[in-house]
């Protein structure tokens, strides 16, 4: 057998060298397809996963409100009403026969008592779920709450711009429940002595600013309410509303809401 | 020695690669790496005989032949566990390999190059590889792709088959020379072998460093 | 005079024997009975029909709005107090839209309870702070003003009805005679459409024919 001329060397170098270049370029093709198929799979799957998430914190908060709803009906139809039957009875009883002296001022404290335990029912389960809110919409339902959270060791001012909206669906409950998350956070942990509520109503959106001069919220306040700020920020979220902090220090914090009317 | 020799020597030696990467995991091994060790072996052992029948000056054809089928229902038996339809897989072996037998025992005989069972393996194995590739892309198995054996164990055997189909189709066209022709087809042949052989190393190696990582994270506390 | 014969529906037993008990203590109260919901008082009040019912808002089976429906449709001249926690303004107003005579929180002074029942039998509606502040709230929202053309004379009784002055009262500061008095008052009442002195008071309102001093 003789040996190999060069030229056929070279010949088979080249021609090999071609086709394994050519099996090489396609292997390569091809991991980089898979790779990109992989990309776009696992893109596809964090937002399947953010939707998932997305829908628990949607079912989460469902069902906060309906939890909120059934305490509130039960505090007014029950607690409410055997109150009432107490107060009924004790006034009876003060009519039957004429009390004085100690006998009579703790007739009275009783009287007292009752009421004021029949109001907080109320007030509470009004904080809990504003029954009619779905009519009267939000603009009341925030003044309602403003001049409920009113005199209290703080002063809480409502100011409305703009044409207000009559808004009364689920979103607009959302928006409340926020505002009244705010308000708590601003009456019980900035130790503020006034508020200020601004509603200003534009064409496609609606700006809510809950302003205080309270001592500000830091990290740790976030942590020890964590609920609150976890329904802030999720709520937020679920009606599209931007939320700002516009200024948050020792001499008070405000807070800017931007909700968009039409989702 | 001439070049083709050296070409020839280092392709019949370059079992030896993946053959010792798979020595160093012989015990735990995964079931398609396990096909593959088998292949390696018998590929060994006929090529030794190969070997001793070419010093006598036998024939050594029908070594080859009955190799060739060998190595078909092996490689096809190492898709099927990585695909499913095995009805179909499992006819397509049977039918397959009753051709070959067929082809050695009557049609073109154990003492000359089976060329048209040849053809036959490439085909059937080019398309396992190409379905495979397909099934990898659908089903997305894992996130580095590059660290699954099978990639590599598919990539040796496309190269390999395709290689040598390739070179069939153009045999007639691909000489330089008319009596180089059948040196050149031997060469890239072997060429051919040893990139497969070296792919089916990677994917061992591969196979080798997931079992050694898994066993090494489950000795971790 | 005679005694007012009273129906109390609340799903409170307690609620039932405390009121009961109460309503004895006062003067013009006659016999007083009780149901546990809309239907048990329905049932009474077709047995005898009473001069006045006070009922609750939530209760099962039938619930004080569909209850005072019933009673207004089918009996008209018996007197509907409603004692309830809900003062949510809306519900007020739809209440007093449908021709309810009367509004009680449920906390209210036995005497403001008492007052509230002579009320709603002598002058056929009782005002307080629950309802000025329904009305507040219904004129800050509602917009349309109605066209309804009073004359002189009927302006003049509605107001004083607004007053809540008895139609007794009334008959004699414009002398007329207790007939021509409740003529005027139906034809008031139609020209408006509304169903009672209610819903008289709220039209006053909304047309600013009264001011909301109270």
């Amino acid at each position: 057998m003789e040996g190999l001329s060069q030229g056929e060397v070279i010949y088979i170098i080249v021609l090999g060298s071609l086709g394994m270049f050519l099996f090489i370029a396609g292997f390569a093709v091809f991991i980089s397809m898979y790779q990109k198929r992989m990309l776009q799979e696992q893109e596809k799957r964090r937002i399947i996963e953010l939707d998932y998430q997305q829908q628990m914190i949607q079912s989460q908060i469902d069902s906060q409100e309906t939890e909120r709803k059934r305490i509130a009906a039960d505090l007014h139809d029950s607690i409410g009403s055997l109150l009432w039957a107490a107060k009924l009875n004790i006034a009876y009883l003060g009519r039957l026969s004429n009390f004085n002296g100690e006998m009579k001022d703790s007739y009275l404290e009783t009287m007292k008592i009752l009421d004021q335990s029949i109001d907080s029912v109320k007030r509470i389960s009004w904080e809990l779920t504003p029954e009619a809110f779905h009519n009267t919409g939000l603009s009341s339902s925030i003044m309602e709450l403003c001049s409920r959270l009113n005199g209290k060791g703080q002063v809480i001012v409502f100011k409305e711009k703009g044409n207000q909206l009559f808004w009364k669906d689920d979103r607009a409950l959302m928006a409340f429940r926020i505002v009244q998350e705010l308000l708590n956070n601003a009456v019980k942990h900035a130790k503020a002595n006034s508020i200020l509520v601004n509603l200003n109503w534009n064409s496609n959106r609606l700006l809510i600013e809950v302003q205080d001069d309270g001592i500000g919220f830091t990290l740790n306040d976030k942590i020890r309410n964590g609920v609150g700020w976890w329904n802030i920020m999720h709520r937020s979220k679920m009606i599209d509303a931007a939320i700002e902090v516009k200024q948050n220090h020792q001499q008070g914090s405000a807070i800017e809401l931007t909700v968009p009317l039409s989702s | 020695m001439q070049f083709e020799f050296y070409i020839a020597y280092f392709s019949f030696g370059s079992i030896v690669i993946p053959l010792f990467i798979a020595m160093l995991q012989w015990k735990r091994m995964t079931d398609e790496l396990k096909i593959l060790r088998t292949l390696l072996i018998i590929s060994l052992l006929s090529d030794l005989l190969s070997l001793v029948l070419i010093t006598y000056s036998l024939n050594t054809y029908w070594i080859g032949n009955i190799f060739m089928i060998a190595q078909l229902a092996l490689l096809i038996i190492l898709f099927r566990s990585q695909l499913q339809y095995h009805n179909v897989i499992n006819s397509i072996l049977l039918t397959s390999i009753l051709f070959c037998l067929l082809n050695v025992g009557f049609i073109q005989g154990p003492f000359v190059f089976n060329s048209l069972s040849n053809v036959i393996a490439c085909l059937i194995l080019i398309s396992f590889c190409l379905y495979y590739f397909y099934h990898l892309l659908n089903d997305l198995p894992t996130i580095h792709i590059q660290h699954l054996p099978m990639l590599w164990i598919s990539f040796g055997v496309l190269t390999y088959y395709g290689g040598n189909f390739f070179l069939f189709l153009v045999k007639n066209y691909l000489t330089y020379g008319e009596t180089g022709s059948h040196k050149t087809m031997w060469i890239l042949h072997n060429l051919l072998n040893i990139v497969k052989n070296i792919l089916f190393a990677i994917g061992l190696w591969k196979g080798y460093r997931k079992v050694r990582s898994s066993t090494l994270s489950s000795l971790a506390p | 005079m005679n005694k007012l014969k009273v129906y109390i529906a609340d799903d409170h037993t307690f609620v039932r024997k405390g009121m009961i008990r109460l309503l004895n203590t006062f003067d013009r109260i006659g016999e007083v009975k009780e149901a546990a919901n809309g239907n048990e008082l329905i049932a009474l009040v077709k047995k005898t029909i009473p001069d006045l019912v006070v009922l609750d808002l939530e209760m099962p089976e039938k619930n004080g709005f569909d209850t005072s429906k019933h009673l207004i449709d089918h009996y008209p001249e018996v007197g509907i107090l409603i004692l309830t926690m809900h003062t949510e303004e809306v519900f007020i107003l739809n209440l007093i839209e449908l021709g309810v005579h009367g509004f009680l929180n449920k906390s209210a002074e036995p005497e403001e309870v008492e007052r509230a029942l002579y009320a709603v039998a002598d002058n056929d509606f009782y005002r307080n702070e629950i309802v000025n502040h329904a009305l507040r709230s219904g004129v800050r929202r509602s917009t349309e003003a109605s066209s309804a053309k009073l004359s002189p004379r009927e302006l003049e009784i509605l107001l004083l009805i607004c007053k809540e002055l008895t139609p007794h009262e009334v008959s004699t500061r414009l002398q007329i005679s207790e007939k021509t008095f409740f003529n005027h008052r139906s034809n008031i009442l139609g020209k408006i459409g509304a169903r009672g002195n209610v819903g008289l008071v709220k039209y006053a309102y909304q047309n600013h024919l009264l001011e909301l001093s109270a």
